[in-house]
C-alpha cells in the first residue's frame, strides 16, 4: 500500500468504515509511515476537539405531540383505508406482536389491499367507531374519577373476574392471579395522579382531549357516507359526553362490597407494576411513549370537579354510549376463584408491555395457548386505558388461539372482542383473518 | 428477549396500520434529528421546527415508501433538503435587508472563549467548548457543515452521505477533510487544542445512533 492509498483511506480508518482486513493494511502502513502518521493524528485531534458537537440535545417538550397525532391518523388511514374517529379520540396505537402475526401461517394480517366488503359495512365501520368514541369518553373518564380511592379500585376489578366466562385456557399456575391482580396497579396510580396538583401538561391535556371530543361529532357529520339519520344520531351521543366527561358509570361500588378479602389486602402489597406505573416523577421523565398515558390519567381531572349533578345528567343521557364499553370485556376471564394468593404476588414486571413482548415471544417460540392468554391479560390492563391496543391484543389472543388449533377458545375470544370493542374493525379484521378457515358456529357472523 | 426492531421493521408495521411503531421510530430518533438541526442552523427554534417538519413529512410519506434505502437515510435527506430550503430563504431575506453586513457568521470567536484556562471538570468544559465549536462549524461552508455532521453527528457512514448530497463519495470525504481541517483552526485561534475537549473518540460509528 502507498501512500495515496492509505491517505484515501485515513477517514474511513477514523470512522471505523473499513472492513476488518483493510483496516489492518492501513493500519499497517500508517505506522511505517510518518505523513500518514502525521495526517491521522491531525483527524484525530480534530475529532477529539470537536467531541463536544457529538452529544446529543433533547428537542423542547411538546415536540412529539403534532406528530404523534399526525402518526395515529395516517395509522388509522392505513390500516382500514378510512380514518375512523376512534383513531384520533382514542389514540389507537396497535400492540407490538405484528411480526409474529406475519409469521403466523393462520394468522395472516391485512396488507395495503382494498377491503372486499361492500360500502355499507364501511360505513357502518365508520358508524360504530363513532359511537365507540362516545362510549370511550366514559371509560377513559370513568377510570380517572377521583372519588375511587384506590381501594375501591381493586375492589372493583375482582368481581368482573369471578363474573366472567371461562374462556381462556387457564395455563396452570403460572401466578396469573398475581398479574391480574397488578391490573389493579394502572387505575390506582391514575387515581393518585388525580388528586395531584395540576402539572401545566396536564392542562394541554386537558385541552387536546376536548377538541377531539369536540371533532369527534364534527368528522360525524362531514363523514356523510352515513346517513342523514344516523350521522346526527352519533353526534349526539358523542357531544354530551364530550361536555361532561367525568360522568362515570358507577356501578361497581355497589358490587364493591362482595369483593374479596384479598383484594383488599393486595392493594397495599401489591407494587406499581412496570415501569409505566411507577411514581409520577419518574413517569413525568418519561418522553413520548409515555404522554398518550399521561394525557388520559391527567387530562379529565379538571371535569372531575363538576357538580354531581350535572354528572347524573349525563349519565341519564348517555346510558346507550357508556354501559356496554364499560362492563363486557371481562377481565381475564382465566381468573380462578379468588384465593389469598394476591399477597404472594410475584415481584416481577408485569405491565402491559411486557406482557406483550412476554405474548410475542411464546407466539414465536410456537407456544400459542400461552401467548394467548398473555395478551388476554395484557387487553384487559389495557381496556380503559388504551381500549384501541386492547382491541388489538384480543385480536392477537385470537390470531395465536386459532394458530394453536384451539378454534372454539378463538371463536370465543373473537366473540368477545366484538362485544367489548366493537367498532375496533382492524383488531376485528385481524381476528376474522384468523379464522377465515375455520367454519365459524352458526351465530357467528361470518368472516369477510 | 426480544432483538431491537430496525427502523424499517417499525416502519412496514407503521404502514400496517401500527401506530405504536411510530412512536418507537420517533423516541429513536428524535434527539438525533433535532441535534442534527440545532447543529446546522444554529438556532433551537428553527431545529425544533425543521425536526417537527421532516418527521411529519415521514408520517405522510410512509404511505409511499419502499425498503429500498435505509429508513434513516431517507430521515435525513427530508432534513438535509429542510436545511438547503431554509438556508436559501435566510440568504434572500438577508440580501434583501440592509444590513447586510450584520451577519453574524464572520464573527470572531475570540469573545466566545471564557476567561481562565482550562477547568477541571471534563463535562463543564465540553459545556464550555460547545458554544465555540457550534460558531467554528456555522462558518464552514454549508456543504462542509452537512457532511461533517451527518458523519460525527447522524453517524451516517460516508456511501450514504453521498448518495444523500448527490456528490460522489470522494468529494465527500475530501468535504469532511476541509471540515475537520477548518474546525481545528478555528479552534486554534482561539487557543483550544484536542487536549481541551472530550479526550475519548467516539465508539464504532453506528452504535450512537438508533439505540438511543
Amino acid at each position: 500500500m502507498n501512500c495515496v492509498e492509505s491517505q484515501d483511506l485515513l477517514l474511513d480508518l477514523a470512522y471505523g468504515e473499513l472492513p476488518p482486513a483493510r483496516a489492518v493494511e492501513v493500519e499497517a502502513h500508517v505506522l511505517g509511515c510518518a505523513t500518514c502518521r502525521a495526517e491521522m493524528a491531525q483527524l484525530e485531534d480534530a475529532r477529539k476537539a470537536a467531541a463536544p458537537l457529538r452529544e446529543l440535545e433533547e428537542p423542547p417538550a411538546g415536540f412529539d405531540e403534532p406528530i404523534l397525532r399526525a402518526a395515529r391518523a395516517e395509522a388509522g388511514l392505513q390500516a382500514d383505508g378510512t380514518p375512523g374517529p376512534v383513531v384520533e379520540v382514542s389514540a389507537t396505537v396497535k400492540p407490538l406482536g405484528l411480526q409474529a402475526a406475519r409469521l403466523d401461517p393462520h394468522a395472516r394480517m391485512r396488507g395495503g389491499t382494498a377491503r372486499p366488503g361492500p360500502r355499507w359495512g364501511q360505513r357502518a365501520a365508520v358508524f360504530g367507531s363513532i359511537a365507540a368514541a362516545a362510549g370511550l369518553a366514559v371509560v377513559v373518564t370513568s377510570s380517572l374519577r377521583p372519588k375511587h380511592t384506590a381501594q375501591q379500585m381493586a375492589e372493583e376489578v375482582a368481581p368482573i373476574q369471578v363474573r366472567a366466562p371461562a374462556t381462556v385456557p387457564i395455563s396452570g399456575d403460572d401466578g396469573s392471579l398475581a398479574k391480574y391482580a397488578k391490573a389493579v396497579s394502572p387505575e390506582e396510580s391514575s387515581t393518585k395522579r388525580a388528586r395531584e396538583p395540576v402539572a401545566p401538561p396536564a392542562a394541554r391535556a386537558v385541552d387536546a382531549a376536548k377538541q377531539k371530543m369536540a371533532d369527534a361529532p364534527a368528522r360525524a357529520k362531514d363523514r356523510t357516507a352515513l346517513s342523514e339519520q344516523q350521522a346526527p344520531a352519533a353526534a349526539q351521543k358523542t357531544a354530551p359526553v364530550a361536555q361532561q366527561a367525568p360522568a362515570a358509570v358507577r356501578k361497581a361500588p355497589a358490587v364493591a362490597q362482595k369483593a374479596p378479602i384479598a383484594a383488599r389486602e393486595a392493594d397495599g402489597l401489591i407494587p406499581l407494576s412496570g415501569e409505566r406505573f411507577r411514581s409520577p416523577e419518574q413517569a413525568t421523565e418519561r418522553p413520548a411513549r409515555e404522554g398518550l398515558v399521561r394525557e388520559y390519567r391527567q387530562g379529565p381531572r379538571p371535569d372531575a370537579e363538576r357538580s354531581s349533578e350535572e354528572s347524573k345528567v349525563t349519565e341519564a343521557a348517555s346510558p346507550g354510549a357508556g354501559t356496554p364499553q364499560v362492563a363486557p370485556l371481562s377481565a381475564p376471564a382465566a381468573a380462578p376463584p379468588v384465593g389469598g394468593r394476591f399477597g404472594g404476588a410475584q415481584p416481577g414486571p408485569a405491565n402491559p408491555d411486557q406482557l406483550e413482548e412476554q405474548a410475542s415471544a411464546a407466539r414465536r417460540g410456537g407456544d400459542y395457548a400461552r401467548a394467548a392468554a398473555l395478551y388476554r391479560e395484557a387487553s384487559a390492563m389495557r381496556r380503559e386505558l388504551e381500549p384501541a391496543r386492547a382491541a388489538w391484543d384480543m385480536a392477537h389472543a385470537v390470531e395465536c388461539l386459532a394458530a394453536g388449533g384451539q378454534v372454539d377458545q378463538a371463536v370465543a375470544a373473537r366473540r368477545e372482542l366484538l362485544r367489548a370493542f366493537p367498532g375496533h374493525s382492524g383488531p376485528k379484521a385481524a381476528a376474522d383473518s384468523a379464522l377465515r378457515s375455520v367454519r365459524l358456529p352458526a351465530d357467528e357472523e361470518k368472516p369477510r | 428477549m426480544e432483538r431491537e426492531k430496525t427502523d424499517e421493521e417499525l416502519l412496514a408495521e407503521f404502514q400496517q396500520g401500527d401506530a405504536g411503531a411510530f412512536e418507537r421510530l420517533l423516541r429513536r430518533h428524535r434527539s438525533p434529528l433535532y441535534t442534527f438541526f440545532v447543529r446546522m442552523m444554529g438556532d433551537r427554534a428553527r431545529a425544533e421546527d425543521l425536526a417537527q417538519e421532516t418527521f411529519l413529512r415521514i408520517v405522510r410519506g410512509s404511505a409511499a415508501w419502499e425498503h429500498r434505502a435505509r429508513f434513516q437515510t431517507w430521515l435525513y435527506t427530508i432534513a438535509r433538503n429542510l436545511c438547503v430550503d431554509a438556508a436559501r430563504r435566510e440568504r434572500f431575506r438577508r440580501a434583501e435587508s440592509l444590513d447586510a453586513q450584520d451577519g453574524e457568521e464572520g464573527a470572531p470567536l475570540v469573545d466566545a472563549v471564557a476567561s481562565g484556562g482550562a477547568g477541571p471538570d471534563r463535562e463543564a468544559h465540553s459545556v464550555r467548548l460547545r458554544p465555540i465549536l457550534q460558531r467554528a462549524l456555522l462558518a464552514l461552508p454549508a456543504e462542509q457543515r452537512e457532511v461533517f455532521v451527518l458523519r460525527e453527528q447522524a453517524g451516517l457512514p460516508f456511501k450514504e452521505i453521498a448518495e444523500l448530497v448527490g456528490a460522489n463519495e470522494n468529494t465527500v470525504k475530501s468535504r469532511m477533510r476541509y471540515a475537520l481541517s477548518g474546525l481545528r483552526k478555528a479552534l486554534a485561534e482561539v487557543g483550544v487544542t484536542a487536549e481541551d475537549a472530550e479526550p475519548e473518540p467516539e465508539p464504532p460509528p453506528g452504535v450512537r445512533l438508533g439505540r438511543a
